[in-house]
């Protein structure tokens, strides 16, 4: 007769615990799998990814990325070469009309890959801006990875040492469009200085926007320049970006690391001030001979997880001084009989073929009316962004069928109420943003299938970490990032929890998918474990 | 074409049953590439949260009874790569609307309490079904034995005859049954066994939960597994059943496994009579130097796949000729719910409201058998269904304080209604099985409940490519079972097609989550290709 | 006097060089930083065959140079602080004073590899280090002085 088993026995010690299966969670778990310690990941959610998260939302065959659907650092982050994620079953396009504004007069700009084109493009509007344009990404080309290797993979810089080392070295002189003004000048003034054309400019304060940075806030044209580098790199994951998220998993468990879903933390476990484990959900215990790494908030982290901790006080204090963006994306998922054809495309046919779409904002006035709105708690007049990721990935819709996305930057709440009044406003504000997109084309009005709407409420009940729908994970201000985010005294990724250190996304540089939090978490590890960074040279 | 790439065997369909071939094929030292059609691995264990975030519903598989036999569990250690599980102590229960007392099936190592239950209506049910189930544990090993083993094959000829089995005099003999069960159907021997109505409507519906068509004829050995052996021995995956395909997904990636995502299969490429790889609907193609193996039913696979052009005149009958349904043919109903079901019956026994499983909706026997007859015969049945409140045992799988509960229908086959009638029923059933509920537990109100949702049959064979809704891929009538399952040339996982095995539910031992499938297409592969036989000291399977 | 550039007399010159500053030690971070500078034989260096690399390191221990000279390989990871790559050409073309080396670094001709926030609050202190190295070292070109002609 077979014994029954009446109680598991699942792992129970590791080197490393990270808590946070998103992709800064898993990167880290993979550099340190690769260094040879034992790593276990635990996941709150059934699946690893966090804002990698692709699912079905709508009908059977239609796959829907929830959160991230730009990746814009593929080949510029370290971990695409240090973890060969390109060899792990993950694929990118490129789309060569990467991005395009449809304006409300029916005229359109595309961003190509082939920077002629782009020009060619802007000139329709402005010959002196396409030949601004020209030199900006020419010289914004060259030092991409300067500004990659300052800016976001190594720990974060102080503001005013940029400002110091733009004069010291004379950089000023130089460039045509980095200088020490740039810290108190928003994207909008950056872009009045150096382009004429109101589309023009409207399209790339879009492009802006959709990095999370937005137009009006004092000190991001620091970062602009830097988007520009990586304008022309916006890839499509080939069968969603959950891909990403699987290759992370696929290269951790062949260094020997685990990931465990359905596990959420409830405790991280301490022993004089120092961080010896974690406790989950159901009361299992699991040791961390060596550290434990959070990849989610430091609200949950220091609010929940270390509740009862005394050496965690100095930051529990003050977690009313984090800071989270007033605004937050909207998005309507849809299932799609046909691709979308273009009004604006008698303009300019390319549109019909570009991925990332600008529906509607045609001058800076327009964005600003937007930000005005949203941080006023009002709902905008629909401009979503639109993407049909179908017209590159041939997996993430059945034949003949396309996956469309469209997504509104909206107030955290509509009228500044709770999270729930989303619900009494939401069937409306989709059906306003699905009508945006068929009035830019018509041919979607008898297309849509089936629809499924994300709020910002919807963002935070299903990656908790995402404090009030903040996608970024934290307000993106130039008094916010750097060596102050989240707070000063976190922006290092220690923690005063010994062997406690933050590796996510609330950590510099900030969201997007771009494996840099775990990356730079990383480093300051193996200063304080003593490992042998092998990746850092290559 | 040159493949993109090669490997030495594919396995197309990332299902559990896949998961368990390819970890063993990749131990044993090949390499293996799984080419799942959809975005995620794990087919039936399949976790989602398709009401509100937050409330997690287990879709198709509910309940794991073969954790502690299936070998790819302790071989590849999935405890350590994340499998977690309960075991509820009240497992499999009956309620009823007037409040008589329900009857309960626990654990088999809480014997005494299912004694006590059936006991308030027949002491002698009570001591005939705890003295059956006692034997039938201490010979649980044989049963396994005949999961975890291909069958036996059938001479050239030969009629598979159930009768001839050879096990089943000294078990019979061990369970002290008449013999001349074996020719019985479950429903005849129940109520020879039991004289109780209440105990007669659980044990109908439980006989046909997993296992076996009530009134199938030659039934007595499915009887023993189907009522006897898998009665109360159901174990909860924490987190919801997908949280063991991902442990079975990551013991693969551990052996160096390749997931091939969102790659359906169209076409087993053939070299002459010799299955040398695949193509997908997207025309990429995979070489595979040595093996072909499909968890695919055995009417893609052959029909779609190999192509009917490929195979000989007697195997394109037999494909065409398999049958799907009525049998295994569910609906999941889905509910997020303030309170978990409070009900009448438990005011006697208060274990029911504490139940893994509860059957509701049933007054009696005849109430259960009208139902799964109904259901076998094409048509809607009464409102009734079995139902886990998950969250009773892993509060995980909802919010604080809040419950997630799903049920099964059974239900006609996908094609038995259009399209738009499909469409009707998921408008309408949920809410009239909710009245029906109400009766036996009040406070399942309109108020008690948040959200819900109907996965119907259509939606699963379009979703999981469970044929018709059919989770077994093909029915369980004898001559579709054991040394014919699908048909007798194909009982031994090989095909006509050298190199290509069959490892899916439409082979031995048919649906539900014990992996033997999988299990038995790697000894046959394993056989063919001299590869390690994966058997363990202290196994006799 | 003027030596080969590269030469470990010319680079002896330069550590003199940083080393007569006296005021470098007390503004310096303390400590050991050593720079790797890797120049790559782009088949235009005469002075780096194409194909192969020329390694440098640069020690500076509480402000002064303690080391300065060629080594057979690339540290490993554990034995340097900043790294400076790019085109032997380029590097020579910096030596001679016809690149300036900030422009270099910005068009990425230079990579530089390093914790960047520490380099910038030390800026003052690179930019003289650079300018050692551009402005007041007697530089020889026996095999060639940039910039270099095509087809030499």
């Amino acid at each position: 007769m077979t014994e029954p088993a009446t109680e598991p026995h699942p792992p129970s010690s590791f080197d490393a615990v990270i808590i946070g299966a998103g992709h800064n969670g898993l990167t880290l778990a993979a550099y340190l799998a690769r260094s040879g310690l034992s790593v276990g990941v635990f996941e709150r959610r059934g699946e690893e990814g966090g804002g990698l998260c692709t699912e079905e939302l709508t009908l059977p065959g239609f796959l829907h990325n929830v959160h991230a659907n730009y990746h814009t650092f593929v080949g510029l982050a370290p971990a695409f070469r240090h973890l060969g994620i390109l060899e792990q079953g993950v694929e990118y396009v490129r789309p060569e009309v990467q991005m395009a504004s449809v304006f409300d007069d029916d005229r359109a700009l595309c961003v190509h890959t082939d920077i002629e084109r782009t020009c060619a493009s802007i000139a329709r509007f402005s010959e002196r801006d396409a030949e601004t344009f020209a030199r900006f990404k020419k010289e914004a080309r060259q030092y991409v990875d300067l500004m990659l290797e300052t800016f976001m993979y190594g720990p974060p810089v102080g503001i005013n040492d940029l400002t110091k080392a733009l004069v010291t070295f004379g950089l000023e002189g130089r460039s045509e469009f980095l200088e020490a003004k740039l810290r108190g000048s928003t994207i909008e003034q950056f872009l009045e200085r150096h382009f004429e054309s109101d589309q023009v400019k409207a399209h790339l304060a879009f492009h802006g926007a959709l990095c999370g940075y937005s137009t009006d806030q004092k000190g991001l044209a620091v970062g602009y320049p830097l988007l520009v580098g990586k304008i022309d790199n916006w890839q499509v994951c080939l069968g969603g970006s959950h891909r990403v998220a699987h290759a992370l998993w696929r290269d951790l468990v062949g260094h020997g690391g685990l990931v465990f879903v359905q596990s959420e933390v409830t405790r991280i476990l301490t022993d004089g001030g120092r961080a010896v484990g974690v406790e989950l959900g159901d009361g299992s215990t699991v040791e961390a001979r060596r550290l434990v790494a959070s990849s989610i908030d430091p609200e949950h982290t220091f609010g929940h997880l270390l509740a009862a901790e005394p050496a965690a006080e100095p930051i529990r204090a003050r977690l009313g001084e984090v800071r989270h963006a007033p605004w937050s994306l909207f998005s309507v998922h849809l299932a799609l009989a046909e691709a979308p054809r273009y009004e604006a495309a008698s303009f300019d046919p390319d549109v019909d073929r570009a991925w990332v779409m600008n529906l509607g904002y045609s001058s800076l006035g327009d964005l600003l009316a937007d930000w005005a709105a949203v941080r006023e708690g009002r709902l905008p007049d629909p401009r979503p962004n639109a993407a049909v990721n179908s017209l590159f990935d041939p997996f993430d819709a059945p034949p003949g069928r396309f996956t469309g996305l469209l997504r509104q930057i909206v107030p955290v709440a509509p009228g500044g109420g709770p999270a729930e009044s989303w619900e009494a406003a939401k069937e409306d504000y989709a059906r306003r943003c699905v009508e945006a997109w068929q009035a830019a084309a018509p041919n979607l009005g008898d297309a849509v299938l089936a629809s499924a709407i994300d709020t910002p409420a919807d963002i935070s009940r299903k990656l908790v970490n995402m404090v009030n729908g903040d996608w970024m994970m934290g307000e993106i201000s130039l008094d916010n990032l750097l060596d102050r985010r989240p707070l000063p005294e976190l922006s290092g990724y220690r923690t005063p929890v010994e062997r406690l250190y933050m590796c996510g996304s609330s950590q510099h540089p900030h969201g997007f998918i771009t494996f840099a939090p775990g990356y730079n978490a990383l480093q300051v590890i193996a200063a304080d474990i003593d490992l042998e960074p092998w990746w850092k040279w290559e | 074409m040159t493949a993109e790439r090669e490997f030495d065997a594919l396995v197309i369909g990332g299902g559990h049953n896949g998961l368990c071939l390819a970890a063993y094929l990749a131990r044993a030292g090949w390499s293996t590439a799984v080419l799942e059609r959809r975005h995620e691995e794990g087919g039936g264990l399949n976790t989602e949260e398709p009401c509100i975030p937050g409330y997690y519903h287990n879709m198709h598989a509910q309940f794991m009874e073969f954790l502690d036999y299936m070998p790819v569990y302790k071989d590849f250690d999935l405890e350590r790569m994340g499998a977690r599980w309960v075991y509820p102590e009240a497992q499999c229960g009956i309620a009823f609307a007037d409040g008589r007392p329900p009857v309960i099936i626990h654990r088999p190592d809480l014997l005494d309490r299912t004694w006590k239950s059936i006991a308030r209506y027949s002491k002698a049910d009570a001591d005939t079904f705890c003295e059956l189930k006692r034997r039938t544990m201490q010979i649980d090993q044989i049963l396994a034995a005949a999961l975890y083993t291909p069958p036996p094959p059938l001479s050239e000829g030969a009629i598979d005859n159930p009768l001839d089995n050879p096990l089943i005099d000294p078990i019979f003999s061990h369970l002290g049954l008449d013999k001349a069960c074996v020719l019985k159907s479950p429903k005849v021997i129940i109520d020879e066994l039991f004289e109780t109505p209440e105990l007669r409507a659980l044990l109908y519906r439980e006989c046909v939960e997993w296992g076996t068509p009530v009134d199938m004829e030659m039934g007595g050995i499915s009887f023993i597994m189907s009522v006897l052996w898998f009665s109360g021995i159901w174990k909860l995956m924490v987190g919801g059943t997908h949280t063991l395909a991902h442990a079975m997904t990551q013991a693969c990636l551990h052996e160096g496994v390749t997931f091939l995502e969102s790659s359906e299969v169209s076409e087993v490429v053939l070299d002459g009579r010799r299955a040398v790889g695949v193509r997908t609907a997207d025309g990429r193609e995979f070489g595979a130097r040595h093996a072909v193996a499909s968890n695919a039913d055995v009417g893609q696979t052959l029909l779609g796949m190999v192509g009917e052009e490929n195979l000989s005149e007697l195997w394109r009958k037999r494909a065409r000729a398999f049958r799907y349904g009525p049998s295994h043919v569910l609906a999941t109903t889905v509910w997020c719910l303030r309170e978990a079901p409070h009900y009448r019956s438990a005011e006697v026994d208060p274990e029911i409201d504490r139940c893994f499983y509860v059957m509701v909706g049933y007054d009696g026997p005849d109430d259960t058998i009208d139902y799964i007859r109904s259901a076998y015969g094409g048509h809607l049945p009464e409102h009734a269904a079995g139902v886990w409140v998950n969250t009773l045992h892993d509060p995980s799988q909802g919010p604080p304080g809040m419950h997630s509960a799903t049920g099964w229908f059974f239900f006609p086959p996908a094609d038995r209604l259009s399209e738009q009638e499909w469409e009707e029923v998921r408008r309408t059933y949920n809410a009239r099985f909710l009245e029906t509920w109400q009766r036996f537990a009040p406070n399942m109100t309109a108020d008690n409940v948040l959200a819900e949702r109907l996965y119907t049959p259509d939606q699963m064979d379009s979703k999981n490519k469970m044929r018709f809704g059919d989770f077994s891929n093909g029915a369980f009538a004898l001559d579709q079972l054991n040394s014919s399952r699908p048909f007798p040339e194909a009982a031994q996982y090989r095909t006509e097609i050298e190199g290509l095995y069959l490892c899916g539910a439409s082979s031995h031992p048919g649906g539900g989550v014990h992996a033997g499938c999988g299990y038995n297409a790697y000894k046959a592969i394993a056989a063919d290709h001299d590869l390690p036989a994966p058997f363990q000291e202290g196994r006799i399977y | 006097m003027a030596h080969e550039v590269f030469s470990p007399q010319w680079l002896g010159q330069w550590a003199a060089l940083i080393n007569s500053d006296e005021t470098l030690p007390g503004r310096a971070p303390a400590g050991v930083w050593r720079i790797y500078l890797r120049a790559e034989g782009d088949g235009v260096s005469p002075y780096v065959p194409a194909g192969e690399t020329m390694h440098l390191m640069l020690h500076l221990e509480d402000g002064r140079c303690t080391r300065l000279e060629r080594t057979d390989s690339a540290p490993g990871p554990r034995e340097l602080d900043f790294r400076f790559s790019g085109p032997a050409g380029v590097f020579e073309e910096v030596a001679a004073g016809l690149r300036d080396p900030v422009d270099a670094g910005l068009a990425g001709e230079i990579k530089i590899a390093g914790d960047m926030a520490f380099l910038l609050r030390n800026a003052e202190l690179v930019k003289e280090i650079v300018d050692l190295y551009v402005g007041r070292l007697e530089t020889e070109w026996p095999r060639g002085r940039p910039p270099y002609g095509g087809g030499e």
